[in-house]
């Protein structure tokens, strides 16, 4: 039996708005369990939190209470809610992915160089890195003429793609997918749920947000429902 | 990770000081400045850990004490008191401990600076690569043609025109004047970098271009660098971590991204907020 690597105990997430005084609740008591090549899809309505869960888990938010523990490559137990800052910045260049429909980019670097660019970072040989960035751009339709050019000017669609395309090079241990199909083609989508598939077979655990219930249908091993927080319960 | 610096409790007051100074002043009481003695509390407690190829963003206000925080580390200014360890080649040199020549020594070979300013970095007089050459010297390189050779490969990595090279740089334009002081500062492979509001005053793309290059600089070399700013966009970009001042109070600490989508302290909500 394979071991578990992110358990989810009792999460929850609040902001305290100091200029007005005010606390507002995200999420609360999720809990779930999650072992290698598994993906847990947090479902619920528009509002719920399931982002702000997702950015708690990468401590993009400071949890507000329970614990989040990952198991790392070695085999050590972490608390992702409560670990020292470059514990995090090391899990993150290495194990952790989150991917966003957003692509900030730097105007000087091909599409190439950008997809590629995390596993330079982790001193993966240029070669070696150039050759898996170009096989998820070709995965993902990205025409080879534009590998050479920067993301910067590419519609919205393609930058998502070179998005995915980077995230899924750099690959990880945990993957935290935030809506990656929202806004893709029917095309690009399936290509993207090819990708996801490929990560979970080689054993990536992920946790996503789908808009669309067929993807969850067909990607999720676990579904974990949030409700959406009723203001009037929190004192 | 392993430490390069380690700053504790680094305090500097400006003027005659006095008991009450450091109870009277801070984001608590709105000010920097001492109500009995007149003095101003520049930087106060200070603390913090940057560590081996780590970029970490300090961010605050005008007259939050940012730059008065990096200008002591390069010994531009003497701290009233604390203390900072600069781990380097194997050794832990106590920095405020050290006499003049040895400080001189570091700040000319281990450590470098770009200012905001690019006059207080430069020497306006001689040209952009006599620049380079000067800090060069000063790390016991003799050779005129190696200077001159080491000279055009940093400028070329600036992407400052090997024609410009004898040009003055007092009259390059703002982003070119910052791409020599980038140069000279890289000149002898420091291990430590402090960069002081390097892009304020450019024009947005030459900004950007310039941010490129900086990060683009940290991943080849892996140096690490404090970087002061008051732009969000810098801190967003070249930063993993980012800490947080006001009236020379560190108020917050944290990774980046935490800082900008989900800060804690009230300031730090408005800083982030106001910005949007
Ligand atoms: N030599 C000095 N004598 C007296 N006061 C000083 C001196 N140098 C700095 N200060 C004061 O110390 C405080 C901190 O200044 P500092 O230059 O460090 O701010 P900063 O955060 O870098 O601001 P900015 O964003 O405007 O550059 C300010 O109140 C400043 O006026
Ligand atoms: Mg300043
Ligand atoms: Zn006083």
């Amino acid at each position: 039996m394979t071991e578990t690597i992110l358990s989810v105990r009792d999460l929850g997430k609040g902001f305290y708005i100091h200029d007005r005084a005010k606390h507002v609740p995200a999420a609360e008591g999720i809990s779930f369990d999650l072992k290698p090549g598994q993906l847990a899809a947090l479902v619920g309505p528009s509002g719920a939190g399931k982002s702000s869960l997702l950015k708690a888990i990468y401590r993009t938010y400071v949890p507000s209470s329970g614990q989040v523990i990952y198991r790392t490559a070695v085999g050590d137990l972490v608390d992702l809610a409560t670990a020292p800052e470059t514990a995090i910045t090391d899990l993150r260049r290495a194990e952790i992915g989150f991917v966003t429909q957003f692509l900030h980019c730097l105007p000087r670097l091909s599409t190439l160089d950008v997809v590629a660019r995390p596993l330079l970072q982790q001193g993966v040989a240029r070669e070696a890195a150039h050759d898996k960035a170009a096989r998820m751009l070709a995965a993902l339709a990205i025409p080879e003429q534009l590998w050479d050019a920067t993301p910067a000017t590419f519609s919205g669609g393609e930058r998502q793609r070179v998005n995915i395309a980077r995230s899924f090079t750099q690959g990880g241990r945990l993957m935290l997918l935030d809506e990656p199909t929202a806004s893709l083609d029917p095309v690009a989508r399936e290509n993207v749920c090819a990708m996801i598939e490929a990560a979970k077979a080689e054993g990536a655990a992920m946790v996503g947000i789908f808009h669309d219930m067929a993807l969850v249908e067909r990607l999720a091993d676990v579904k974990i429902e949030v409700q959406r927080k009723a203001f009037e319960d929190v004192a | 990770m392993k430490p390069i610096l380690d700053v504790e409790t680094l305090t500097r007051i400006h003027g005659p000081g006095c008991p009450a100074c450091l109870d009277v002043t801070g984001p608590e009481h709105d000010t920097n400045i001492c109500r009995h003695c007149g003095s101003v509390v520049a930087v106060a407690g200070a603390s913090l850990r940057l560590h081996k190829g780590e970029v970490l963003g300090i961010m605050g206000e005008s007259g939050s004490g940012k730059s008065s925080l990096v200008k002591m580390l390069y010994f531009d200014d003497k701290p009233t008191s604390g203390r900072a360890i600069f781990h380097d080649e194997g050794q832990a040199h106590d920095l405020f401990a050290l006499n003049e020549a040895q400080q001189l020594r570091l700040r000319d070979m281990r450590m470098g600076m770009v200012y905001q300013n690019p006059s207080l970095g430069l020497n306006f007089d001689i040209s952009a690569g006599g620049n380079i050459a000067e800090r060069l010297l000063m790390s016991d390189e003799l050779s005129y043609r190696a200077i001159r050779e080491k000279a055009t490969a940093l400028l070329a990595r600036t992407e400052v025109p090997p024609a410009r090279m004898d040009e003055l740089p007092r009259n390059f334009s703002g982003g070119m004047q910052q791409r020599v002081q980038i140069a000279r500062a890289l000149s002898t492979g420091a291990p430590l970098l402090f960069l002081d509001e390097v892009t304020t005053g450019l024009d947005l793309s030459v900004q950007a271009r310039i941010l490129d290059l900086i990060m683009e600089l940290q991943e080849v070399t892996g140096v690490s660098m404090l970087v002061v700013t008051h732009d969000l966009g810098v801190v967003r970009h070249l930063t993993t971590r980012t800490i947080v001042m006001k009236h020379g109070r560190i108020i917050e600490a944290g990774l980046t991204d935490q800082i900008l989508e989900d800060p804690q302290a009230a300031y730090t909500q408005q800083l982030v907020s106001s910005a949007l």
